[in-house]
């Protein structure tokens, strides 16, 4: 697995992330390393969703504008659970999973 | 993130997205990570126009194996095979010009051969075009990400170079062809058992960052450009055009071939590097008598050339340490 992927994973693991939110939640995770950009993360996302991995929870609208708030599914949990250790956040998201 | 002209740039680049809603959740995104300022960032802005541009055409689109795209570079690869066998066919040709076979050593006598001419023609046409064909079938498979076209640009651009170089050579020099038929022999009879093994060469091409990709078909087009405009024949700039082309490829395949390996020990990206950086004046000037290095083509090319051994350099130096593939022994994460 991907970093990026499994860090995005991560960041959707203990609770529901609209888009900044995640983008936010992976440069906390990998220490500002890794900084998702809008593109990348919703082509992720995208594929993700497709794989059943992470699906849409609620959609808000806030100032007029929409926010959509993804979290990991099941699938997705299990995943994330076995992924092999790529990064260090690998820690972070055990904690999350089985937490 | 009141600001209506930050609002008007972030939607102006939210709108290259196909569907609405999908559109709006990337305003969202775009004006919240552009953290006050009045424009979003320079780079968010070319990475959502990129992706955009891959959903547009077609990509990543859900239900689909390999979209548009995909289906755009696996014409393009017909169409190369098309050429490629066209070109192989005039070369055979050629082979048996009674000109050639009674004297083998003047072969540009065109005022009374008018169907060398239009062999040496249709060949170098056949060669360049198919070049080019490589190129877009590079690009379309850089846009498209898709393992089979990447897997197929890898056999067939490096054939294409073979036979482009092998082709070129025969008109300047027929003794030398034997050495090029060789090398083409051996690559062609290489990609054709990796062809029968396409799930592993595709495995191995996705590992290729996708800007070698780009990098290929910009090669390819510089280099072929020359090839077409001279028309008769490449001349001297197109000859040393292919025959850096040769070794661009003989680089790609090396890297294409090497990439799981290198991925697994990054430390030999730094060997690598250090043997190609001096070996690539040598190589590129001994392959030709008439190079000259100071012509402003040649330095472009060589720059070209160069940039993805500079490139691997830097990655080396920036990501010094290698890439964590799993833990270390002991458990820990490092």
């Amino acid at each position: 697995m991907h970093e990026r992927t499994f860090l995005l994973l991560t960041a959707l693991a203990d609770e529901a992330r609209h888009g900044y939110g995640v983008i936010r939640e992976v440069a906390d995770l990998s220490s500002g390393r890794v900084r998702l950009r809008p593109g990348t993360l919703y082509a992720a996302l995208d594929r993700l969703v497709a794989e059943g991995l992470v699906g849409v929870e609620r959609e808000e609208v806030v100032d007029g504008r929409l926010r959509r708030y993804y979290r990991v599914t099941g699938a997705g949990a299990s995943v994330l659970e076995s992924a092999r250790p790529v990064a260090p956040a690998r820690r972070f998201g055990l904690r999350r999973v089985t937490a | 993130m009141s600001d209506l002209a930050l609002e008007r740039r972030c939607r102006w680049v939210a709108r290259t997205y196909p569907d609405a809603v999908r559109a709006e959740e990337v305003l969202t995104t775009l004006m919240e990570s552009s953290e006050g300022r009045r424009a979003p960032r320079l780079g968010d802005v070319l990475n959502v126009l990129w992706h955009a541009l891959r959903v547009r055409l077609g990509s990543t689109a859900p239900g689909t194996r390999f979209g548009r795209v995909g289906d755009a570079a696996s014409i393009a690869v017909v169409m190369l095979g098309v050429m490629q066998v066209s070109a192989a066919a005039a070369l055979t040709y050629r082979l048996y010009e009674p000109a050639g076979r009674e004297n083998p050593d003047v072969f540009y006598d065109g005022s009374h051969h008018m169907t060398l001419i239009f062999y040496d023609r249709s060949l170098t046409y056949a060669a360049a075009f198919a070049t080019l064909l490589g190129a877009a079938t590079a690009a379309a498979a850089c846009l498209g990400r898709v393992r089979l076209a990447r897997a197929l640009t890898a056999v067939t651009a490096v054939t294409g170079g073979a036979l482009v170089v092998l082709a070129q050579e025969w008109t300047v020099d027929p003794t030398f062809v034997s050495g090029w038929a060789m090398i083409a022999a051996a690559i062609s009879v290489v990609f054709a058992l990796a062809v029968l093994f396409t799930g592993a060469v595709a495995r191995a091409t996705t590992l290729v960052p996708t800007w070698w990709w780009g990098m290929s078909a910009i090669l390819c087009a510089v280099v072929a450009m020359p090839t077409i405009d001279t028309g008769r024949g490449p001349g001297e700039s197109g000859r040393i055009g292919v025959l850096l082309l040769a070794y661009a490829f003989q680089v790609l395949l090396l890297i294409v071939l090497a990439t799981p390996l290198l991925r697994t020990f990054p430390y030999l990206w730094a060997g690598l590097t250090m043997l190609l950086v001096p070996a690539v004046p040598f190589l590129v000037i001994g392959m030709d008598d008439h190079n000259t290095p100071t012509r402003p083509g040649y330095v472009v090319l060589m720059t070209l050339l160069m940039w993805p051994v500079v490139v691997g350099t830097l990655a080396v130096v920036l990501r010094i340490r290698p890439r964590p593939m799993a833990g270390p022994p002991g458990g820990g994460d490092g």
